[in-house]
């Protein structure tokens, strides 16, 4: 009777258990064939027709349609689509930082719930997940990574060797400029991003002048931008922008397009010796300078402190999904695959954030994501991370500082406005 | 059939017979292995504060936890559940609850270790270490799912080691079942580990497989409520057989109990069963921790009320020689220091034989201090003297001998047990003379 007593509370914990399954079953999702997907992102020119020879086969195989639109102004653009609801089904998002924001607007989907998280978590650095990652929901996605602070020259040019510190590097600028050539090359016009390029400078030196854990208070807040390590950071800076050290002076700075700034590099005479810019910046040396594969090289960002010798600051592009189609599943799922990376760096000036991506089509690649993987400290680019008016506003200071740098007391004085409002009053463009 | 049978059982009274030799040897080490455990726990808890120190105290890239409140609130937890664990253990080693709270602090000491390793790898650009995701996975899958089992089978057999009979003692099997089954649904949860939402889940399931890990958690979380609610009312069942005295006695562990039982399944059920905002689960996780902490020290309180456990002189020295040492401590480092720089102002000498002579001063002069400061403690303290209670109940008070839960006897402060016979004696004397 006992026995049978059991068996019988066996089987019906067996039934609940098996009711409990399938009551929590969802349906099982079937591969989406045809209909189309809307992306919006900022890749133009070379990089538009990268990301297109990354989706034909995606479009094949699925019968997708992708139909991708180009913007700079990408903050500005989603806010107004988030306001209006005429949103794009994925975009690319203009940084961890705003991405939140988009989160906490209840304006992204859940990824956990969309895609082959599994597989993307997987293969993929924690550092770009823990990014992506907005109170537990997996939100942004990265397709692309990034090193920055890279100094590339022309080899023909420059030709004292990899500079291992920063004084090492004033010193043969200042050897090999004895014929008047400028040491730098800058450009910091990207339409309504105008002025990103000198927040790369500025990042930079504040992590190798004063560590990551000034950088990382810094970026949370925590250090007002009247305080030395930034100060110092943009007296630094001072000296690259000075019409004697950059090509074009001030009035070059401010209105040459981030892409076309390399072209002085190749000009015979050179026009600058160095340019300081992130891994992607080959494809335009290929597309607006005329460079080709050999005729352009780099070296990491030389140490201002022994502390922090081996730093570097990396990005990448992220994407939502802001509606949730079969379509927008599939194409995120396939563009976080092993596959699309890999035929996104064969195309070259792209690093993967995939893991299982080791292969990259040239030299260069292949030392970039070296670098990514071997540096110590690694740190995401601060801008980025930043809530969007403090990074609008960053971006501006930048041009006003290369504009005049004898205002920097100003400049950092009302970034700091910014800085003690952000939280508050979040993004100054159109919300929601 | 018969040598069928017996065949059958050889590995089963193998098994038996090789239980009892472990247990047999534990329990002859049992002082050595409390200690070890207790100790082992205080390390592990060094050792995450030196990670969490060298990540700047920032909050662990975890679910539910988004400020150092949860972070901070796990550490007095822990570090409860070693020293009550091991302090009942290494005094009534035959009886399981003790192994069972030092097992709690063991294994939840090493769950800051785990997070601040995570936290460390989280934020590079290169693919976490194996061992850390094998650890992640291990502490995010099974951990706060057994941690609940135990607990519910520490409800199940308080205060005597033992289940009311062998009937309740099948809750504790159904709790430890539902724990590894949660466990089992967690592992192959494609989403990634729950805690740690970062680092990838190496057993995941395929995606479409989500909705039915899902369930397998759900179904597991129901069998360990159902222990819950079976061990809750086991207590209540003991509870109401105790006297007034006893129960008197008992009411802060009750209440405590209770609390935890609320927000510890509270927890799993926002854990494992539903959605919930991470500021929302952070309070809930926050809570059960504090709730978990107050347990083991109700119970001292319940134990040094009842003498329970025989522990009474043992904690009443540690609570005074802990904080006495602590302070002679502070204060020897700081008559050092204070000399140091009286002898560097008046000599301008700043070497290392400054030094030297000042701590032997120091150490001269507190040698009498600490003499002096033990002497008055033992006086005070000494297993002999009478207690606070018994002084006041004078020649009545003392206390039933045997300890509690080994034989079943339990030790009560006899003169409450006195004065309440006394009452009811008083209310049946009106009783009688009001009839006649």
């Amino acid at each position: 009777m006992q026995h049978h007593r059991a068996g019988s509370s066996l089987r019906a914990l067996l039934l609940g258990l098996a009711v409990v399954a399938l009551a929590a079953c969802g349906t099982v999702e079937a591969q989406p064939v045809g209909g189309t997907v809307s992306v919006l992102a900022t890749w133009d020119g070379a990089e538009r027709d990268a990301f297109k020879a990354v989706v034909a086969p995606f479009e094949q195989r699925t019968g997708i349609k992708v139909t991708y639109t180009s913007t700079r102004d990408l903050s500005g653009v989603l806010w107004k689509d988030i306001a209006t609801g005429d949103l794009p089904d994925v975009a690319g998002l203009p940084g961890p930082g705003e991405m939140r924001e988009f989160a906490r607007a209840g304006a992204l989907v859940d990824l956990n719930q969309a895609i082959d998280v599994a597989t993307y978590k997987a293969e993929t650095a924690p550092g770009f997940v823990q990014l992506g990652t907005v109170d537990d929901r997996l939100v942004g996605m990265f397709v692309k990574a990034t090193v920055k602070g890279l100094i590339w020259y022309d080899p023909k040019s420059y030709t004292m060797g990899d500079p291992s510190t920063w004084d090492e590097l004033k010193r043969d600028a200042a050897i090999s400029s004895r014929g008047g050539v400028k040491p730098w090359c800058l450009g910091m016009e990207s339409g309504e991003a105008s002025g990103w390029p000198g927040t790369d400078w500025i990042e930079d030196i504040v992590l190798h002048q004063s560590g990551p854990a000034v950088y990382d208070d810094w970026v949370a807040g925590k250090v007002p931008w009247t305080a030395d390590p930034i100060r110092q950071a943009f007296q630094t800076f001072a000296a690259i922008v000075a019409p004697e050290a950059v090509s074009g002076g001030s009035a070059g700075v401010v209105g040459t397009s981030f892409g076309d700034a390399g072209t002085p590099l190749f000009s015979s005479p050179p026009g600058c010796l160095f340019l300081h810019q992130g891994s992607f910046m080959t494809s335009f040396f290929q597309a607006n300078s005329g460079a080709r594969v050999g005729e352009y090289d780099f070296f990491p960002f030389p140490t201002m402190d022994a502390r922090y010798r081996s730093s570097l600051i990396a990005a990448g592009d992220l994407f939502g999904m802001f509606h949730d189609t079969p379509q927008a599943r599939a194409l995120l799922t396939y563009l976080a695959s092993a596959e699309a990376q890999q035929l996104l760096v064969k195309g070259g000036a792209a690093l993967s954030p995939n893991l299982r991506v080791t292969d990259y089509p040239d030299d260069i690649s292949t030392r970039e994501g070296e670098l990514l993987r071997t540096t110590q400290i690694v740190r995401f680019d601060a801008s980025d991370l930043m809530p969007e008016a403090m990074n609008s506003a960053f971006e501006h200071a930048m041009l006003d500082f290369a504009r005049d740098p004898s205002q920097l007391d100003s400049i950092l004085e009302s970034l700091d406005l910014v800085r003690t409002g952000a939280p508050a009053t979040g993004p100054a463009r159109v919300k929601p | 059939m018969t040598a069928t049978v017996a065949v059958a059982r050889l590995p089963l009274r193998a098994g038996t017979r090789i239980a009892q030799e472990i247990r047999d040897l534990l329990l002859g080490h049992s002082r050595a292995l409390a200690v070890g455990g207790l100790l082992g726990s205080v390390a592990l808890v060094g050792v995450a504060l030196v990670l969490w120190a060298s990540q700047r105290f920032a909050p662990p890239p975890m679910s539910f936890v988004t400020t150092v409140i949860p972070v901070a609130a796990h550490i007095p937890m822990i570090l409860s559940y070693a020293v009550v664990g091991a302090i009942v253990a290494a005094r009534r080693p035959r009886n399981p609850i003790g192994w069972l709270i030092l097992t709690i602090g063991v294994l939840s000491s090493s769950v800051p270790v785990i997070d601040f390793l995570v936290a460390g790898s989280s934020g590079q650009f290169v693919a976490a270490p194996a061992w850390i995701v094998v650890l992640a996975w291990l502490a995010s899958n099974f951990h706060l799912p057994l941690v609940g089992a135990t607990v519910i089978v520490i409800f199940l057999i308080f205060p005597d080691g033992r289940a009311l009979s062998s009937r309740w003692s099948g809750a504790a099997w159904l709790a430890i079942g539902g724990a590894l089954v949660v466990g089992l649904g967690q592992s192959l949860d494609p989403s990634g580990l729950r805690w740690y939402p970062t680092l990838p889940n190496p057993t995941a399931a395929p995606a479409w497989f989500g909705p039915y890990a899902v369930a397998v958690q759900v179904a597991g979380l129901g069998l360990v409520m159902v222990a819950l609610g079976i061990a809750m009312w086991a207590m209540a069942i003991r509870y109401r057989g105790y006297s007034r005295a006893e129960r008197h006695g008992l009411v802060w562990l009750a209440l405590t109990v209770v609390q935890l039982a609320v927000a510890g399944g509270t927890l799993l059920i926002v854990r494992y069963g539903i959605v919930v905002p991470p500021s929302a689960g952070e309070i809930v996780l926050t809570i059960t921790l504090v709730a978990a902490t107050l347990v083991p020290l109700a119970a001292v309180d319940g134990m040094l009320r009842f003498r329970l456990f025989d522990i009474e002189l043992v904690l009443t020295h540690a609570l005074v020689y802990v904080p006495l040492t602590g302070f002679l401590a502070g204060l020897y480092a700081a008559a050092v220091a204070l000399f140091t720089r009286v002898f560097v102002a008046f000599t301008g000498d700043s070497s290392d034989i400054v030094v030297i002579l000042s701590t032997l001063i120091v150490a001269g002069t507190f040698t009498p201090l600490r003499k002096v400061l033990e002497t008055f403690v033992d006086r005070h303290f000494k297993p002999n003297a009478p207690t606070p209670a018994e002084q006041a109940h004078g020649e009545t008070g003392g206390s039933l001998a045997g300890p509690w839960p080994d034989d079943g006897a339990r030790e009560l402060d006899a003169a409450a047990e006195l004065r309440e016979l006394q009452a009811r004696l008083a209310r049946l004397e009106r009783a009688l003379a009001e009839r006649g």
